[in-house]
């Protein structure tokens, strides 16, 4: 698990950083790389140094996002328009490039807290907070942020003792640290995380809702109001187990005596069932003075017998679900013999249960790849304990997290299979149709994930499981190994991007792979899909060529890129085929000129008007055709020549002795005439 | 039949009509029918159905036979007359070295005219073959299969080779 104030060594990387030249986002703000803050490291990225170039007054640190994390760009202009002193001020957002690894990088500005942060680590103990500074300090300042947050639709995710810093070092209040650098719940500790988000992987948590961070409030204030992690000595799995077996509430508090108003209002925050949780409106009766009934926790149906498995004994279907998706093949054997139905039908007598495992158990044969035991036991897992994430294959995602989960299984080069599956088996399908409580989100989340299907099932260029992931994240980069250095998020970004990497040499490859073609589908809405079929390595060279060009200069024509010089040599370098189509040489050479001339003005649309003119291509194939008769002709010729001077003889017999009749006549005939006059005069 | 027919009655009419002509002029008949043995033999031994070397042969020796014709025509047209000039064996070395030159012009000329020809006929499959690489180094190769194709053409450098 990541962890918040990294105070790392300076590492061989970061001395080599240490006298690499002031960054700039935008002209904005100057980032020093060799000046790095580890004190004010966050979860998505390193903290350092930075100055505004503008405004003076404002003293700003920079967070520059890891490689491996996907930020929330998509709410950086929402967070950066927050008008509250509790939230810090996000003041400027972009990429930049960054020396260290000769790339670019997402760069997030804030302001920078006057003080340091309230907890270094949740392992650190402080002086418990006093009731009323809990209130006055954490409860009102933090109500009021996300309230603010609420009604701009925003999820905190990352509401904890370790995100909250001191504004200043003189009047002790406090500031809710960065949001954006990291997906909702990715850094969280599973301590602050309900159970259902905690089963889940840190970057398959989903959005979550306002809900989720009003339970990471009650922990906050738990944690504060103690001074200390009550469950310090435990690590995730353990806390788990105890909030799944004795309920959020009981399994912190324990025998903890808190303050009482301080009790109450972790109670109404600590409750699992978010339906029943404390909301916001709650919070604020609270924060006026209005005391509100304690909410009782509510215990999870206990068998009268439990189920053996694995050499454990299971009393509760939420326990044994996680203890089925950890052991998938010993589970199907006792989903199958029917052991799992007698349980539910006599020790836990939960029909509605049953009878949703049974279901379970008759659609799991549905669906695309993975093994039927792997189905099987997913499904049956949901069904055992619907609120919880889906877990397949030793992942574990909520619903709404299963783009983030993709996001990150691309971000960290691993395999993104799994998490497909469970797209194409239908899961999330299967998980909202068993929810006992209908949500209205439900209805675009199962259309989404249908139409995502779609994509899956078809394997060529622009579509699979890339273009999933850009359909699912759009704020995601092009993971494309030729740029993903670049970070392009939008096609103009994409065609510099693109550009960039020609004017380095590196064109040993198309310059639009899967993860290109995805991207350009997925944010290029405009363009022509049928082109991107074009692109498959069983294409014909020529048309895969064209297919490319035609696709990268509708981009450039739309998104007004100008100057791809580098790029359009690139392609020229690969057009060879498209210039053999002309059969005429003299012709080919004059196409060749001219698509340099293009490609020397940058100009992809004039490019591809050069090399795919409909006119000259048919003009040159009649002509071809003409010379190719031609060339027939000439041949004949010369064979029937060749054949008559073969045979001398008979040129002497036919013609030879016509000339030699025609030769003697005529001699004859003066002859003749030359005596006559002799004769007469 | 109609033509065989027709064949024979031209034959009819040419010796109703020549034969009493030739026996009018009888010392002249005697003079062209001694003096063009060489054209009669050319026409026996000549399988070709044109007929040309009794007519190359012919020709000549008719000219040979030509000066003493007409000599036998301005002095006395008689047999007695006819006679004397076979006598003189000039007159049978004009008649016969005419046909002698017929002969020559027979053999002569047909070598030399399927020499010219020949050489004619190579100039032309020069002509011919310089065409057929220009159509090639404008057109590539593929200018000479028998299909049109559409992936394009071989590299550049090939063409020469092929030519």
């Amino acid at each position: 698990m990541p962890s918040d104030a990294q105070t790392g060594t300076m590492g061989a990387a970061t001395a080599a950083m240490a006298n690499a030249e002031p960054v700039k986002l935008a002209e904005r703000y100057e980032i020093q790389p060799g000046a790095p803050i580890p004190l004010l490291n966050a979860v998505g990225g390193n903290a350092f140094t930075a100055k505004a170039l503008r405004e003076k007054r404002i003293e700003p640190f920079a967070i520059i996002c890891h490689a491996s994390v996907l930020p929330r760009m998509d709410i950086c202009s929402t967070v950066g328009s927050l008008d509250n002193a509790t939230n810090m001020r996000l003041l400027d957002w972009g990429l930049v490039d960054w020396p260290q690894d000769r790339g670019r990088r997402f760069c997030l500005v804030f302001e920078r807290p006057g003080g340091k942060r309230l907890m270094g680590s949740l392992t650190d103990t402080l002086d418990p907070m006093p009731e009323d500074q809990l209130t006055r300090q954490i409860v009102h300042p933090l109500v009021s942020a996300l309230k603010e947050l609420s009604s701009r639709g925003v999820v905190h995710g990352a509401i904890r003792p370790t995100n909250l810093f001191y504004r200043d070092l003189a009047s002790g209040t406090l500031m809710l640290g960065d949001c954006v650098s990291a997906q909702p719940g990715y850094g969280q500790p599973v301590l602050l995380e309900t159970i259902e988000r905690g089963m889940a992987s840190p970057a398959g948590r989903g959005t979550g809702t306002m809900a989720d961070d009003l339970y990471s409030l009650g922990v906050t204030l738990l944690i504060l109001a103690l001074g200390r992690n009550p469950l310090a000595g435990l690590d995730d799995e353990a806390v788990l187990q105890a909030k799944m077996e004795r309920g959020s509430y009981p399994a912190l508090v324990q025998q903890h005596r808190l303050p009482l108003a301080i009790n109450e209002v972790v109670r109404g925050l600590l409750v699992d069932d978010p339906k029943q949780r404390w909301t916001l409106n709650d919070l604020d009766l609270w924060v006026a003075g209005r005391r509100l009934s304690p909410k009782q926790p509510q215990i999870s149906r206990r068998a009268a017998r439990p189920l053996e498995f694995q050499g454990s004994e299971y009393w509760h279907c939420r326990t044994l679900a996680r203890a089925f998706a950890r052991h998938a093949p010993a589970a199907a054997s006792v989903i199958e013999s029917g052991e799992l139905d007698k349980w539910l039908r006599r020790s836990m007598g939960d029909d509605v249960r049953a009878e949703a495992v049974s279901h379970a158990i008759q659609t799991a044969s549905s669906g695309k790849g993975g093994t039927q035991g792997d189905r099987l036991v997913a499904r049956v897992c949901i069904a055992l304990d619907p609120t919880a994430p889906i877990r397949y294959r030793g992942r574990a995602m909520m619903p709404d997290g299963i783009a983030t989960m993709l996001a990150d299984a691309f971000l960290r080069g691993e395999s993104p299979q799994a998490v497909a599956e469970v797209i194409a088996n239908q899961l999330p399908m299967f998980w909202v149709n068993v929810q006992s409580d209908f949500k209205p989100e439900f209805v675009p989340l199962v259309q989404t994930f249908d139409q995502l299907r779609g994509f899956l099932d078809r394997s060529s260029h622009g579509l699979g499981v890339e273009r999933m992931l850009y359909e699912m994240n759009p704020t995601m980069p092009c993971m494309s190994g030729l740029v993903v250095k670049q970070l392009p998020t939008s096609p103009a970004e994409l065609l510099r991007a693109l550009d960039w990497i020609a004017a380095g040499g590196e064109r040993h490859k198309d310059p639009i792979d899967r993860h290109i073609a995805a991207f350009l589908g997925a944010r290029h809405k405009r363009g022509d899909e049928l082109l991107f079929t074009q692109l498959g390595s069983g294409v014909e060279p020529m048309r895969r060529i064209i297919a490319m060009l035609t696709i990268l200069s509708d981009i450039q024509a739309r998104t007004g890129v100008d100057g791809l010089t580098h790029l359009a040599s690139w392609v020229v370098a690969m057009l060879d085929p498209a210039f053999r189509r002309f059969h005429n040489r003299p012709q080919q050479q004059e196409v060749r000129k001219m698509a340099d001339a293009a490609a020397h003005n940058g100009r992809l649309t004039e490019l591809l008007k050069v090399v795919d003119d409909p006119d000259a291509l048919r003009r040159d194939r009649l002509e071809f055709e003409a010379a190719q008769i031609a060339y027939r002709e000439a041949d004949a010729e010369m064979d029937k020549i060749r054949h008559t001077i073969a045979d001398r003889n008979s040129i002497i017999e036919t013609s030879g002795r016509q000339v030699a009749a025609i030769v003697s006549s005529l001699l004859s005939t003066l002859l003749v005439a030359g005596i006559i006059l002799f004769f007469a005069f | 039949m109609a033509r065989k027919k027709k064949k024979k009655g031209g034959a009819l009419t040419l010796i109703l009509l020549i034969v009493p002509a030739a026996l009018i002029v009888l010392p002249t008949t005697i003079l062209f029918g001694i003096g063009m043995i060489p054209t009669i033999v050319a026409y026996v031994v000549d399988r070709d159905p044109d007929k040309s070397a009794p007519i190359t042969v012919g020709g000549l020796n008719f000219c040979g036979c030509m000066p003493f014709a007409i000599d036998l025509w301005k002095h006395q047209h008689t047999i007695g007359a006819a006679a004397k000039i076979f006598a003189d064996p000039l007159a049978w070395l004009v008649m016969y070295s005419a046909a002698a030159v017929g002969w020559g012009i027979y053999y002569g000329i047909p070598p030399m005219v399927a020499g010219m020809e020949v050489t004619r006929a190579e100039k032309r499959v020069e002509v011919l073959k310089q065409k057929k690489v220009a159509l090639v180094q404008e057109w590539g190769p593929d200018v000479a299969g028998d299909y049109f194709d559409e992936s394009g053409g071989m590299e550049p450098d090939a063409e020469m080779a092929n030519a």
